[in-house]
């Protein structure tokens, strides 16, 4: 097997949070179709939200560069 | 003509190129100064080029900030673009940050948050220029931000409860007396952990973002250089692409730079406010 084991580590690492940020941003946009009027509010807590999940799956993208 | 007498094709040579960039980015590599470097004690102080662009990114923040003064007290009323592009900003923070997450006395505490909002935009901002780099890229400029809020929102907590009032409040009221400790251990470990998540999470968003930006960069200039090295003018067309994804890349880049000042200014207010929140 060739290649690098750290990018097994990224892929793992990457999956929770891609799930976690569609999961997100599918509530968003059930939650904005039920009450438009609340729009923003919601777009302002998903950004927030999505921002926290991506800080875990980029920091495991940038321990894998770590050599 | 044989592969041998072709060379490595683009992909085969992308990762030494990128290895060399990602070296390129290390913060420990200074800008000449290994011929005479400055002793102190058993260490060497050197500028390194994130520390540059650190100074860069300070004295463009305290510019701005005297010229957006001097605007704004020289009529009630001030017009023109930039600086109500500033007054945007600043009344941003000021009404969803402060207002929003700070429920007593935000006013105290509002230039502290304004001026982390302002360096860690700037400083992002600055980072996307071709040929500049942020310096909240590397861990070291995050981690004293972080510990600088760390601080002040300790100092802030113990100001106003008292030393050991603080270390109290750790534990809400109300709960039953043997799930106390355990409850405790929980909250001090994970007021530990704060400065060092705000810290990394801003560090790894900037220095991952820059990382892709070289990939795709490096990636273009490869295929289009391939057919100079016999690798087939196909490549050369290909490369668009590879230009395509570098635009989009910088202007998700762009939205980050914004979106990360803002968490970390959201999470410093959400913090004085829980150092200073009631018992």
């Amino acid at each position: 097997m060739t290649g690098s084991v750290s990018l097994i580590g990224y892929g793992l690492a990457v999956l929770g949070a891609g799930i976690g940020i569609g999961i997100a941003g599918g509530m968003t946009t059930g939650a904005m179709a039920r009450q438009p009027e609340v729009s923003s509010t919601l777009q302002t807590i998903f950004i927030l939200s999505a921002a926290f999940i991506e800080a875990l799956a980029l920091l495991g993208f940038v321990l894998c560069l770590i050599k | 003509m044989s592969v041998e007498a072709a060379g490595l094709s683009p992909m085969e040579r992308l990762v030494p190129e990128v290895n060399h960039y990602i070296k390129m980015l290390d913060p420990l590599s200074v800008s000449g100064s290994s011929s005479n470097p400055v002793k102190l004690g058993w260490n060497e102080l050197a500028l390194s080029t994130y520390m540059v662009f650190f100074i860069i990114a300070l004295i463009l923040v305290v510019a701005i900030v005297f010229w957006a003064k001097k605007r704004m007290t020289a009529s009630p009323v001030p017009k023109g673009r930039a600086i109500n592009a500033f007054e945007l900003l600043v009344d941003f923070v000021r009404n969803n940050i402060v207002g929003g997450c700070i429920k007593h006395d935000g006013e105290k505490y509002t230039p502290f948050i304004l001026t982390v909002f302002f360096f860690i935009l700037v400083s992002n901002v600055v980072g996307l220029i071709p040929g500049c780099k942020p310096s909240t890229g590397t861990i070291g400029a995050t981690f004293a931000l972080a510990m600088i809020v760390f601080v002040y929102f300790t100092v802030v907590g113990i100001a106003k409860k008292g030393g050991f009032g603080y270390i109290k409040a750790l534990v809400p009221r109300g709960l039953p007396k043997a799930v106390v400790p355990l409850i405790f251990v929980i909250e001090f470990a994970s007021m530990l952990l704060r400065p060092i998540t705000l810290g990394l999470r801003l560090f790894a968003n900037m220095y991952a973002g820059h990382i892709i930006l070289g990939i795709f960069a490096i990636l273009t200039e490869l295929f289009i250089l391939a057919p100079f090295e016999h690798q087939g003018v196909l490549n050369a067309v290909v490369s668009p692409v590879w230009f395509l994804l570098l635009v989009l890349m910088y202007t998700l880049e762009v939205a980050i730079a914004g979106i990360q000042a803002y968490v970390f200014t959201l999470l410093t207010a959400v913090y004085i406010d829980g150092a200073i929140g009631e018992h």
